[in-house]
C-alpha cells in the first residue's frame, strides 16, 4: 500500500499492552476490586481508655451506638 | 544503558481497512492488500510479504476501524507504517441497513479491495458474524450502514475524537476507569449518530460494549 514519502519513524512503548489478553470483552481487564476507604473511627480497636469508659457506661446503663 | 527512550508512551491510532474473512474459529480480519491476517488477541507484527501463504478467497464484506499502532512506527504524508498493530473498535456496514448496500459497497470494493483471487462481490456480514468478531477480538464491533461519499465532510469531526479518545484512554479502560469508557462510548455514538442520520444520539449499544 502506498502511504507517500516518509516523514519520521517513532518509537512506540505502549505502558499497557493494546491487545486485550486473557480478558473477555464483557468486562475489563482484571483489576483487584478496591479496598474500601478506611474511616477515622471504623475498623479500630478501641484503645484501653475507650474500653474504660465503655465498661463504665456499661455499668451505669448507658447504651452505646 | 545502551537503549534510547521511546518517543512514545501510548500507542499512535489511526483508521484503517479490513476484509473479513473466515477460518475455523470464525471471522477473521485480513489486509484488503497484502495476503496477512490480523490475528485474534495477538498483536499483529509487521513482517516481508514475500513468501506469504495466500489465505483463501472466501470474504464478508469489509470493516472500517481504529488500529493500535506501537512498535517502530512510520509516518508518511498519507499514512502510516508500524511493526505492531492491533484493532481497537470495530465498525461493520451490515445488509441490517437498507438496499443500498450492495450497489455501493461493490463500489468500495472495486476501489479498495486490489487483491487477486477474491470474490468480486462480497456478501455483508450479519449480526451474529459481528457478535462472533467482537468476541474473538475482544473489541467493541458496530454496525454502521454503508459508507457513502457525502459521510466523508460530516464524520470527519467524530471520526477523529473517536481515534484519539481510543488511544488516549486505553489504559484507563483497561484499568476499568468508568469515565474512561464513557468518554469513550460518548466519542463513538456520535459517529454513529452521523453515519445513521440521528441527532441527538439515540444509536443502538453496540454489540460488545
Amino acid at each position: 500500500m502506498r502511504i507517500g514519502e516518509q516523514v519520521r519513524v517513532v518509537d512506540v512503548e505502549p505502558i499497557v499492552d493494546p491487545v486485550p489478553d486473557g480478558d473477555f470483552p464483557e468486562r475489563p481487564a482484571e483489576v483487584r476490586p478496591l479496598a474500601p476507604r478506611p474511616t477515622p473511627r471504623s475498623g479500630r480497636a478501641a484503645t484501653p481508655r475507650e474500653q474504660r469508659r465503655l465498661r463504665a457506661r456499661a455499668r451505669r446503663g448507658v447504651t452505646v451506638p | 544503558m545502551t537503549e534510547a527512550a521511546p518517543d512514545y508512551a501510548a500507542p499512535l491510532t489511526g483508521w484503517r481497512l479490513w476484509l473479513l474473512d473466515s477460518d475455523d474459529e470464525g471471522p477473521v480480519l485480513t489486509s484488503p492488500v497484502a495476503t496477512s491476517r490480523w490475528p485474534a488477541r495477538v498483536a499483529t507484527t509487521a513482517s516481508c510479504r514475500a513468501g506469504c501463504e495466500r489465505p483463501p478467497g472466501v470474504t464478508a464484506g469489509v470493516v472500517l476501524g481504529c488500529a493500535a499502532l506501537w512498535g517502530r512506527v512510520v509516518e508518511a504524508t498519507e499514512g502510516w507504517r508500524a511493526e505492531r498493530g492491533y484493532p481497537l473498535v470495530l465498525f461493520a456496514p451490515t445488509a441490517e441497513h437498507g438496499d443500498r448496500f450492495d450497489a455501493q459497497q461493490a463500489v468500495l470494493w472495486r476501489t479498495l479491495v486490489r487483491r487477486p483471487g477474491i470474490a468480486p462481490q462480497p456478501d455483508p456480514p450479519d449480526a451474529t458474524t459481528l457478535r462472533t468478531l467482537a468476541h474473538r477480538y475482544a473489541v467493541p464491533v458496530h454496525a454502521v450502514p454503508t459508507l457513502r461519499r457525502g459521510h466523508a465532510a460530516r464524520t470527519d469531526g467524530p471520526a477523529t475524537v473517536v481515534r484519539d479518545e481510543a488511544a488516549r484512554g486505553l489504559a484507563a479502560r483497561r484499568l476499568g476507569d468508568a469515565h474512561a469508557r464513557l468518554r469513550f462510548d460518548r466519542a463513538v455514538e456520535d459517529l454513529l449518530a452521523v453515519l445513521h442520520r440521528r441527532h441527538p444520539p439515540d444509536g443502538p449499544p453496540p454489540i460488545v460494549a
